[in-house]
């Protein structure tokens, strides 16, 4: 039998002994997972009121607790709290204020307990103080990790089954006043969630809206999520006279992990104190299906950019961190012996359209650069490495030039799989190719690679882009301030123009170069962490690179002797495709601004 | 010293599929092979539709062609060919099999008639297994510059003189710019190793430069003819028979013939003057034109039947015959043409040709010398000439005496013969720049 010695005196585990309750008050200690232990107790004088809890430590090295009036006798103070086991396995002895604890090593053996009983033993408590206690209970899935969270996370949607307040669910009907319907819900992480619904109260001011986790936290989204009209669901109501902006959208974040998708439950509350609840449905956690949904609301961000500061920002921030947290290499396969000591290392992503290599080959062969330059192709489409193989294997045995593929294990974008191409490059530069650009002749690659090697303080260099057409799609960057947005725009010099138009024609420094063909040297790529991936699916990590260069003193320059084609196809310009555009020039906008105005007037750059 | 191997390389056989360019080439393999100069070994494509049975042996698609040690098949599937690109796509048709067929043969010469299902990496590979061979590359059309089956003509019906990734994706608006663009990339890259080109028209030579293919990599050779019987002129007498000899199609004109000839009756200078100009519509395939096509053919013909005469298919030996039938032979297509095949015949047979004023029979047509030229696609025009043949006196014999002299098949093998001696005595070749470690 579990013991655990309280002050010195020493409870039973259901605490039945007389002595224990007497002396300390303790009533209960139970096992709620393999790692967290609840105690509850009662104590007249012992333990002092703690005011909250902090969250942030616990379970590592203090112990929290909650305080709540003892149910019934309206005297006293009742008290929950939490114990991390692997805690205690190392110190087994707590300290609760006034109140220290050790506990006998044989508990930490013990079995789960039902939380059933843990349920029961709260539920003649207050609403409120079974909500604290909810709360603080979830304060367990800081305490342990992995797999050893899911028993656990189950536990406390069970307890919180037993002991939440139930509202009126909601029912969506031309009849009913009170409505709130939630449409999607996003983990952003285990921690951070994205809301889409809607909600409207015919009767009186809604001043509330609550999300309570499937473990049990209740969140207050009051005031912080942003309101947006909903067509659809006014059709359904008719006109009213109130609020007209029944939908919703935000960002929000729980103090503690959230890890079921199923049970989240919102509530909402209006001024004359009626209320209803509404279940979300599933979280949807799939790290692209998240930005795609934060993307695409922004379109119902008017003028204010209050959801894209405090929304979509600081979500897409952390989906973009857990896209490239999970961005590993999967397989990496030589065709060929790969040259030594290559000058330089091309790296090519390719997403989807692997038949770009092909076109590369039969260009290749007619450039003798080639054979002394290490090929990465970076496979940004794992579905497709198979294929991938088959391809790879065919021409590498009817063209005879040698190159290497990399297998990412996700698509990850443009700015990852640059990163890992770099990662497994040994030449003395890197030159990023997009798989959609063809040279022009051969010898380019060497004039480049002299170029940058004789000239000082260079960071980026960037050749002459042609359409198919044969006009100019890339002479150099500038920064272009946006008419409508307000937000700075890469521009290219003479875009659109004959690529013989005599100005695109000369040699010159240049505020950035496109990343569609970009040279640098390796060892200054990574020392910057090359390209970075805050921006979502391309647009500026290119000139952000290149301003980080600029910050370092490096000079960007043009090089219009040599000539490839960027085929660059057209790109539906839709919705959400505009949304991603408008969050990126944001946010580099947000990054770059002070910096871009000091690079001066881009038309002076011009000739 | 045994005699050096020319390897040839066609899209098809004559004993699967008679066309000009695989008639042509089966002709001179075994004109070569009676010749003293080099052995010929010809490689001839063939797979589905004609060869319905699949890949005939697990392993090799080779099936050797009948009672000729050095005739092969080689079986390709059109399912796996990348028309747009013309790149087979399973490679190892030409890492394995293409390759090992080099390998066993090792050909002094490669000599490419036509890739069309079997991909225009053949030449990569050639060059590849055999960097001192030397490889020739004979232009029969213009199939690696126009994608509208190297018509160059619009697919509404329009002449074109040139192709561009614009111009191309305006014809075919399902393919981007990019890709023609990225298809001419691909069939250069190809084409670059080859170390001459053969072109049996300065027309089609012209087109081929125009396209960026070096001007003095290009040699205009005409294609030689089997020898064949010659029609001789005979008596001077109105010389009002017109023959039309080719498919019944849009592209060839038949149809603009008819048309002509029933504008022909209104002429003044016509009526009665001599015999009642007469055409006679010599070949077939009109079952596999568009029902609009036929209709209109049809309605012509029934409008004509005093004046034309549909004769329908005919075999090759039965042209002297035909050719003695008529005076004038009419070749009023609408495209370019290349190096008509029909005006080397009407030569042969001493046939003054009334030809469309454009591309390839506009060349080896010269108008009041041997033929006479009309406005391409114009009726009226060509009724003007058909009536200034049938009316004007000493005009036939005057053309027909200008006929200039169809090489023989034993001189352009010669004359092929030669160039080979040359490429491989001046050792120079188009090679590959990439040199792996």
């Amino acid at each position: 039998m579990s013991v655990v010695e309280l002050a010195g005196v020493s409870a039973g585990r259901r605490a039945s002994s007389a002595t224990g309750r007497a002396a300390a008050g303790l009533d209960y200690a139970c096992r709620l997972s393999g790692d967290v232990l609840v105690l509850k107790g009662s104590t007249r004088a012992a333990l002092p009121r703690i005011p909250g809890y902090r969250e942030s430590t616990i379970g590592i090295t203090s112990t929290p607790a909650i305080t709540f009036p003892q149910p019934g006798s309206g005297r006293g103070t009742g008290f929950l709290s939490l114990v991390s086991a692997r805690e205690l396995g190392r110190r087994r002895r707590l300290d609760l204020g006034p109140v220290r604890l050790t506990l006998d090593p044989a508990m930490l053996e013990d079995k789960l307990v039902d939380p059933a009983e843990l349920a029961m033993r709260l539920s003649g408590l207050d609403a409120t103080s079974r909500h604290r206690c909810l709360d603080l209970l979830t304060c367990g899935l800081c305490m342990c990790e992995g797999a050893a969270r899911v028993p656990l996370a189950k536990a406390l949607f069970d307890l919180r089954e037993t002991l939440r307040e139930r509202l009126d669910t909601s029912h969506v009907d031309q009849r009913t006043p009170k409505a709130l319907h939630l449409d999607a819900l996003f983990s952003v992480d285990n921690r951070s969630f994205y809301v889409r619904g809607w909600m409207r109260d015919a009767e009186a001011e809604i001043s509330s809206l609550v999300a309570v986790s499937p473990e049990g936290r209740t969140v207050d989204l009051t005031g912080r999520l942003v309101r947006y009209a909903r067509p659809d669901v006014t059709a359904l109501y008719g006109p009213s006279h109130g609020h007209n902006r029944l939908g919703f959208v935000g960002y929000f974040e729980l103090p503690v992990p959230s890890i079921l998708c199923e049970g989240w439950v919102f509530m909402m509350f209006d001024g004359a104190g009626g209320s209803v609840e509404a279940p979300a449905p599933p979280v949807a956690d799939e790290p692209h299906h998240v930005r795609t949904a934060l993307m695409a609301d922004l379109i119902h961000d008017r003028s204010s950019e209050r959801l894209l500061w405090q929304h979509t920002f600081p979500a897409v921030s952390r989906v973009q961190e857990r896209l490239a947290a999970g961005v590993e290499i999967a397989e990496v396969c030589d065709y060929g012996a790969p040259p030594v000591n290559p000058e330089v290392s091309v790296i090519v992503p390719l997403y989807k359209r692997i038949d770009f290599c092909e076109y590369h080959m039969a260009q290749f062969l007619h450039d003798p650069d080639l054979a002394s330059t290490e090929l990465i192709y970076v496979l940004d489409s794992p579905e497709m490495a198979a294929e991938l193989t088959a391809l790879a294997r065919q021409l590498w045995a009817l063209y005879g030039i040698a190159f290497r593929t990399v297998v990412l294990n996700r698509n990850s974008g443009f700015s990852a799989a640059n990163n890992m191409g770099a990662s497994v490059a040994t030449g003395r530069r890197l030159l990023l190719m997009n798989s959609d650009v063809m040279p022009k002749r051969p010898g380019w690659l060497g004039e480049m690679a002299r170029f940058y090697a004789r000239t000082k303080g260079i960071g980026a260099l960037g050749p002459k882009l042609l359409y198919a057409e044969g006009s100019i799609q890339h002479a150099g960057m500038y920064f272009r301030r946006s008419e409508e947005a307000g937000t700075w725009l890469n521009a290219h010099h003479y875009q659109g123009l004959s690529g013989s138009f005599p100005p695109a024609n000369v040699r010159r420094p240049v505020h950035g170069v496109t990343g569609a063909c970009l040279m640098i040297d390796r060892k200054l790529y990574s020392s910057i962490g090359g390209l970075r991936g805050v921006y979502v699916q391309g647009d500026f990590e290119d000139s952000d690179l290149c301003l980080r260069l600029t910050e370092m003193g490096r000079t960007h320059w043009y090089l219009p002797e040599v000539e490839l084609y960027h085929l660059e196809g057209q790109s539906y310009s839709t919705d959400l495709r505009r949304m991603t555009f408008r969050y990126n020039s944001w946010l580099h906008t947000l990054l770059w601004d002070a910096r871009i105005q000091k690079l001066g007037n881009p038309k002076e750059a011009q000739v | 010293m045994s005699r050096k191997r020319v390897l040839y390389i066609v899209h098809a056989h004559p004993t699967v599929l008679a066309g000009g360019a695989e008639n042509y080439a089966h002709q001179l393999y075994e004109q070569m092979r009676d010749d003293a100069g080099f052995e010929p070994v010809l490689l001839a494509r063939t797979g589905p539709p004609s060869y319905k049975q699949g890949l005939p042996h697990l392993g090799t698609p080779l099936i050797p062609v009948e009672g000729d040690p050095n005739q092969y098949l080689l079986y390709t599937d059109a399912a796996g060919y990348d028309y747009f690109n013309g790149t087979m796509k399973n490679k190892g048709l030409y890492t394995e099999h293409f390759r090992a067929f080099l390998e066993a043969y090792r050909p002094d010469v490669v000599h490419f008639q036509h890739t069309i299902f079997l991909g225009m990496d053949m030449v990569l590979q050639a060059r590849r297994t055999l960097p001192d061979a030397a490889i020739v590359y004979t232009l029969h059309e213009y199939l690696p510059i126009c994608f509208n089956d190297g018509q160059m003509m619009t697919r509404k019906g329009a002449l074109c003189d040139h192709a561009s990734p614009r111009r191309c994706h305006e014809c075919f608006p399902d393919r981007s710019p990019q890709d023609f663009f990225l298809r001419e990339q691909f069939l250069k890259s190809h084409l670059d190793l080859v170390d001459l080109f053969i072109a049996p028209s300065r027309f089609l030579k012209n087109r081929y430069v125009q396209w960026g293919i070096d001007s003095d990599r290009i040699r205009v050779e005409e294609n030689g003819r089997p020898l064949s019987e010659r029609v001789e002129a005979g008596e001077s007498r109105p010389r009002a028979r017109f023959g039309f000899f080719g498919q019944f199609n849009q592209f060839k004109g038949a149809d603009l013939a008819i048309e002509a000839m029933q504008l022909l009756g209104d002429r003044p200078e016509v009526k009665g003057a001599g015999p009642a100009p007469h055409l006679w519509l010599h070949g077939a395939n009109l079952e596999y034109q568009s029902e609009e096509f036929q209709d209109r053919f049809g309605r012509l013909l029934a409008e004509n039947d005093a004046s034309v005469t549909l004769k329908g298919r005919y075999r090759p030996d039965e042209l002297p015959s035909l050719m003695a039938g008529v005076d004038w032979v009419v070749v009023p297509s609408r495209w370019w043409e290349n190096s008509p095949l029909v005006i080397q015949e009407a030569f042969q047979h001493h046939r003054p040709v009334i030809c469309s004023d454009i591309g390839g029979m506009a060349e080896k047509v010269t108008p009041g010398v041997n033929g006479l030229h009309f406005r391409v696609g114009d009726a009226r025009s060509l009724a003007g000439a058909l009536a200034e043949a049938a009316t004007t006196e000493g005009l036939w014999e005057r053309l027909h005496s200008g006929i200039p002299q169809v090489p023989s098949l034993k001189e352009h093998a010669g004359n092929l013969t030669g160039i080979y001696r040359q490429l491989l005595k001046s050792k120079s070749r188009k090679g590959i720049a990439y040199v792996g470690s």
